[in-house]
């Protein structure tokens, strides 16, 4: 338990330093802070300048600025922002929601499906089916996922006319939001499968010439008993710490996926507050995604010491 | 040590066995026309220098061979050919009927499961018992081998040493209860006191349970001390073969007298000469470019022949004959 204490502790350090990275970048930024602050495109009188830089606090020293940022990210402030008019915090929770709606489930089937499959293909290497699946999987790989998202739209709203071709939904009732929601979290799960599979083919692959999956077998194991019992945990292990490294580049997919499917979660919000220069929204989203991504890199690193006993002892 | 009456069959038996690799470089013959047989009870030793195809046998034997070994001839085994059987049967034979013993047995443990869930789970899988009961089993079998207490059963083979490793090795081989164990090389990676140590356990439990043990090493005196026969293998092809003792006594083939002047205590001179290559073997016997007592029918392929042993088996079993390839006989 203490060991987990001791990773978490690496972890909130980590944070602590991302997060005052995020104070100090637009105050070291060449320019008015106050604009790296409010955004560019935010028109503003003389005398609103001078009335919000001493209700931020930008004239007061740089210390007790820091301190007050602290302050403010505890109680889950993270700004204004003057181009949605309200506060940033209360933006980000209202799409975050939704994204998680499209991001979760994909990455629960895809790294599922993806680390079975993977392992058969890696065990069953020779079989032609499996050569075929791994043929697939590595095309679906290769390809960049709002590339997958245009062909989906294409063939199954546009000509098929099967599903809608844009948003989360149009009554609002769960059944509508399924359907909206079919098509975005198809392709995010082929996205996360086939990332998970590719790597857990190479390491079954690897893992089955091992000694132990050897004598698993003078042992009297057969075939898939020796696959599941033995290699498939040992091949999980690289998977977890790729898996949370991946964490962020999946997420990063989810938000192109929105942005083809005209969906308003975190993708798009950060879309329009690129083309807005809203910086609030932009550092804000920015945090809450590395706080997400520094969560999940926690995750798997309590994971894997659960799984293997060699990182629990030493 | 030999429990074996005259009139028994063998329990396993070995006709013809040829294996070769297909390598970039060449077809290596790792086995030529290798036959033994393995009695009820007794304990067989393998014999040889390193690379001398004594662990592709027990390998072939098991069908734990890799895809590119083309196997050729038989072993017999209650009747059948284990070396055409199919996978599903062979893993049935496995474990439960014929047991091995890897070398590098830290390397041959899973890293991440429990040493008595690894012996646990083949009562779960061969035989259906339920959990607790399996690893209660496990646990009797390591305090066998004199592996004791609850702490014990929860370690990982990272927590154990070499030897330890081994015993949990062994453990594995015997809960079954196998009629054949086949130990490849166990005294590798042991110092000498503790290989002893972990062998006499080994030879114990097997006369136990009535099993025969097809031993493969490369220490002579190992084999001389807990085995009832001796092959001596060089090159692929089985030299010689007989009673232990008598082997060490009188060797009878020039590469046995060769590898036995090879041990410390025997004067510790080397085989003058390099080792064959596994892939363009010497024509005629194999041992003749090194062979002292060189002929010219020495360039023809020698038969294995029947010679007198001295007779300290007894009369009319089979282990009382001595065979050697080598044309002076």
């Amino acid at each position: 338990m203490s060991l987990t204490a001791k990773r978490a502790s690496r972890y909130i350090i980590a944070l602590v330093i991302i997060f005052t990275l995020n104070f100090v970048i637009p105050r070291a930024m060449p320019g008015d802070p106050l604009t790296n602050l409010l955004g560019e495109d935010v028109i503003l009188t003389d005398s609103s300048v001078i009335e919000l830089r001493s209700e931020m606090g930008l004239d007061r020293p740089l210390f007790e600025q820091y301190l007050d940022y602290w302050h403010g990210i505890l109680h889950l402030d993270l700004g204004y922002s003057f181009h949605r008019h309200s506060p940033v915090a209360e933006i980000i929770f209202a799409r975050m929601k939704w994204t998680l709606l499209l991001a979760v489930p994909s990455l629960l089937t895809g790294g599922i499906l993806g680390t079975i499959l993977g392992a058969l293909a890696g065990w069953r290497s020779a079989n032609s089916c499996q050569k075929a699946s791994t043929a697939f999987f590595l095309a679906i790989y290769c390809t960049p996922p709002y590339f997958l998202c245009l062909l989906a739209l294409y063939l199954f709203s546009f000509k098929l006319d099967i599903f809608p071709l844009k948003g989360f939904y149009d009554t609002g009732s769960a059944a509508d939001i399924a359907l909206h929601l079919f098509l975005p979290v198809l392709v995010m799960t082929l996205f996360s499968l086939s990332r998970n599979y590719m790597i857990m083919r190479g390491s079954v692959l690897q893992e089955k010439s091992s000694l132990y999956a050897a004598f698993a077998r003078a042992k009297g194991l057969y075939d898939a008993e020796i696959l599941f019992r033995h290699v498939f945990k040992n091949a999980l292990l690289p998977i977890i710490t790729l898996l949370a490294m991946d964490f962020g580049f999946i997420l990063s997919g989810a938000l192109f996926v929105e942005i083809v499917f005209s969906m308003n979660g975190m993708g798009n919000l950060i879309y329009d507050a690129l083309l807005s220069r809203d910086y609030p929204v932009l550092q804000g989203s920015f945090l809450i995604i590395t706080l997400m991504v520094v969560s999940a890199n926690l995750l798997a690193d309590i994971l894997y010491s659960r799984l293997d006993p060699r990182v629990r002892w030493h | 040590m030999n429990s074996r009456r005259p009139d028994d069959a063998p329990i396993l038996q070995i006709e013809d066995l040829s294996v070769s690799f297909s390598t970039a470089t060449g077809q290596v013959k790792a086995a030529e026309n290798v036959c033994f047989k393995l009695y009820k009870g007794e304990t067989l030793a393998l014999v040889g220098e390193t690379g001398c195809g004594k662990s592709v046998v027990a390998s072939s034997i098991m069908q734990l061979l890799p895809n590119n070994a083309h196997i050729q001839g038989r072993a017999i085994y209650a009747g059948r050919d284990l070396l055409s059987l199919s996978e599903k049967e062979m893993s049935r034979i496995r474990g439960s009927e014929i047991a091995i013993v890897f070398q590098n047995p830290s390397l041959a443990l899973n890293p991440i499961m429990r040493v008595s869930e690894q012996i646990a789970e083949m009562l779960q899988v061969r035989k259906g018992y339920p959990a607790a009961q399996s690893l209660e089993l496990a646990g009797e079998m390591l305090h066998r081998l004199g592996l004791q207490g609850d702490d014990k059963m929860r370690m990982y083979p990272f927590q154990f040493s070499g030897g330890m490793n081994q015993r949990v090795m062994i453990a594995a081989s015997m809960i079954l209860s196998p009629r054949i164990i086949i130990a490849d090389e166990p005294s590798k990676g042991l110092d000498g006191a503790l290989a002893a140590e972990v062998m006499a356990e080994m030879a114990r439990i097997k006369n136990q349970v009535g099993a025969s043990l097809l031993l493969i090493t490369h220490d002579l005196n190992l084999a001389r001390n807990i085995s009832d026969r001796m092959a001596v293998m060089y090159c692929g092809e089985i030299m010689e073969i007989g009673e232990s003792e008598e082997i060490f006594s009188l060797p009878r083939h020039p590469y046995t007298a060769a590898l036995l002047r090879c041990l410390p205590e025997r004067g510790f001179q080397p085989i003058p000469g390099p080792s064959p290559s596994m892939i363009k073997p010497p024509a005629g016997c194999k041992f003749h470019p090194r062979c002292p007592n060189i002929s010219e029918v020495c360039r023809r392929k020698p038969k294995m022949t029947r010679v007198e042993g001295r007779g300290t088996a007894p009369a009319g079993s089979e282990s009382e004959i001595r065979e050697v390839k080598c044309w002076r006989y």
